[in-house]
């Protein structure tokens, strides 16, 4: 099992915000005090970290520090509790784009750090493994695209009712009013059924919950302006997949809908195809996907590898499953995912399967 | 309220939007709504007491069963309660989750179409009445199959269709199209002819499999 410490951690941090010296500090009395940069920082560090819960708000800023000419500093707190700090120290003055992206990675150490147990250590605190990420991202993105849907979505949405109640209530000779009422319905409208809905299904496919086949149909129709795709679901499969009591594990329709978007996105991203089949079928015991599509396949300038896959193996893999990508003899590119059913399913299948060819002889 | 309201359940995991939709659907003297909840398991603990005939089922109810799985759960305690689904998104592929043995009795609106009460209120109708009612401006959108049935239909055909797929009764075609009912009525025979469904299984039913084949084809 890999696992990701904090001497990992820090080159990943340091490339991600390009400074010339970064530290991620365990606040505690007895610091190093080369974490802190000098003594001027202590008292910076000391006021941020107890400060409060939140690291995104006005205490992140600027500070000259001893030995850099510049640094910034931005609080870690985990579980609501302060934990320490990010730091960046260089010479040269920091941009607000470092800063976006400083606090981007913040919040991803910070929710590394609030994955371990809560009486860890710091240095065993930074030690993950891939499962645990994937599994506590997947959960906090889950998370977030709920209350995007929900209640973000439904708040947005009584406030262009209460401006269309505006503007029936303006007067006919407010036309400038009433214009401007209705471009402000208009932009909360667009962010709610475009931003936010994109986002939300980003973080979240949230018919995962119900069945897989709606979420595919789902995911084919949001691909379906840059690629044709055919979606065959097979009448057994189907049978499992049942809102009620479904025989498919949410995990594995989880792990089988993040293949399929990887494998649609790669197909128009670096295979420039224009159509793919995916079908979901099964065999005894396994759920079988298969994603094809007719783009140019895997070329000796684009092969097979990067992130995504690796990320897509390991999320496969961490249901039991099994990912295999081929570019064969045609053209495009073949992703192909075993993912194991309960054996409770697979009797099931075995007794419907031997039901159906009872009738048909 | 009369003696023939139908008696409505509101399902609503957000508050604000539970008491707009009960105090919407108040001044309505064809509806009544019996009950207004927040989660699933209310619901159903409360359902044989409430007695609805129809439910209006937020889609997204948070965390637990999402508003389909309730809505699956209600029908089968009362099989011939219509269910009104009501979601943020356009996305009626939840509706292919469902049983098409048993696929009338539901509806698909946005969430956003409950400002137009009339929409809501043929939805509720039509479901009570056994249809699928398919939300007007996911209607609009669909796009054409190129190569089914569907598209075989005459754009006057077509038009009747949409509106069928609104639930809209012959009566308020034949008035929103400015025809005359018996028009109406040969129209929608040509249509079933067109899509291979057989009127004698009775005007619901093909109705309904009107609406799916339409959905089927040209929602992908």
């Amino acid at each position: 099992m890999k696992s990701m410490c904090s001497d990992q951690l820090l080159p990943a941090v340091q490339e991600a915000i390009q400074a010339t010296s970064v530290q991620i500090c365990p606040w505690s009395a007895d610091a190093p005090a080369s974490c802190l940069s000098g003594p001027q920082m202590r008292p910076v560090l000391e006021n941020l970290c107890r400060g409060g819960s939140s690291y995104y708000g006005p205490t992140c800023g600027y500070f000259i520090g001893a030995n850099h000419t510049y640094a910034m500093v931005i609080p870690l707190s985990v579980r609501q509790q302060p934990w320490g700090a990010l730091c960046v120290f260089q010479d040269q003055p920091i941009a607000a784009s470092q800063l976006e992206r400083a606090q981007s990675v913040a919040r991803l150490v910070e929710w590394g750090l609030s994955q371990a147990p809560p009486d860890a250590t710091p240095s065993q605190s930074a030690t993950l493994s891939d499962a645990a990420l994937l599994e506590a991202h997947e959960a906090f993105c889950r998370e977030v695209a709920e209350e995007l849907h929900g209640r973000v979505q439904n708040k947005l949405l009584l406030a262009t009712y209460a401006l269309e109640r505006c503007l029936e209530s303006a007067e006919d000779g407010e036309s400038d009013l009433r214009e401007r009422i209705a471009q402000v319905r208009d932009t909360i409208e667009s962010v709610r059924e475009e931003d936010i809905r994109r986002l939300g299904h980003r973080l979240f496919p949230g018919l995962v919950r119900l069945a897989l086949k709606p979420a595919l149909l789902a995911l084919v129709r949001f691909f379906s302006p840059v690629l044709t795709t055919h979606l065959v679901v097979s009448s057994q499969v189907a049978r499992l997949d049942s809102p009620l009591g479904n025989q498919i594990g949410e995990e594995i329709r989880l792990a089988c809908y993040r293949v399929v978007e990887e494998a649609l996105a790669n197909a128009v991203r670096h295979g420039r195809a224009h159509s793919a089949t995916v079908s979901v079928s099964n065999t005894p015991g396994w759920l079988v996907l298969r994603v094809e599509d007719d783009g140019c396949g895997a070329t000796a300038s684009e092969p097979i590898e990067g992130i995504g896959w690796a990320l897509m193996k390991s999320r496969v893999n961490m249901v039991g499953g099994v990912l295999d990508i081929s570019s064969g003899s045609k053209p495009g590119l073949a992703v192909s995912a075993r993912f194991p059913l309960p054996r409770k399913t697979s009797r099931l299948v075995r007794m419907r399967a031997a039901q159906q060819s009872f009738l048909h002889t | 309220m009369t003696d023939v309201s139908i008696r409505v359940i509101i399902v609503e995991d957000e508050a604000l939007f539970r008491d707009l939709l009960v105090s919407s659907l108040s001044v309505r003297d064809e509806i009544v709504v019996v009950a207004a909840y927040q989660d699933g398991t209310e619901v159903l603990a409360n359902l044989s007491q409430d007695r609805p005939q129809v439910a209006l089922v937020d889609i997204d109810l948070g965390p637990g069963d999402t508003g389909v799985q309730v809505a699956l759960r209600m029908r089968q305690i009362l099989p011939s309660i219509g269910i009104v689904f009501l979601s943020n998104y356009d996305e009626p592929g939840v509706l292919t989750a469902i049983n098409r043995e048993r696929a009338g009795g539901w509806a698909y609106l946005l969430k956003k179409s409950v400002s137009h009460l009339g929409h809501i209120v043929r939805a509720i109708e039509g479901v009570h009445d056994g249809l699928v009612v398919i939300d007007p401006r996911l209607v609009k959108a669909l796009d054409p199959g190129g190569k089914g049935l569907v598209d075989t239909l005459t754009p006057r055909q077509h038009q009747v269709l949409e509106l069928m797929a609104q639930g809209y009764s012959n009566a308020a075609i034949a008035e929103r199209l400015v025809l005359q009912p018996k028009s109406v009525e040969n129209l929608i025979s040509q249509i079933y002819q067109g899509l291979g469904i057989d009127y004698a299984e009775g005007a619901i039913h093909a109705r309904v499999k009107a609406t799916l084949l339409f959905l089927d084809e040209w929602g992908r």
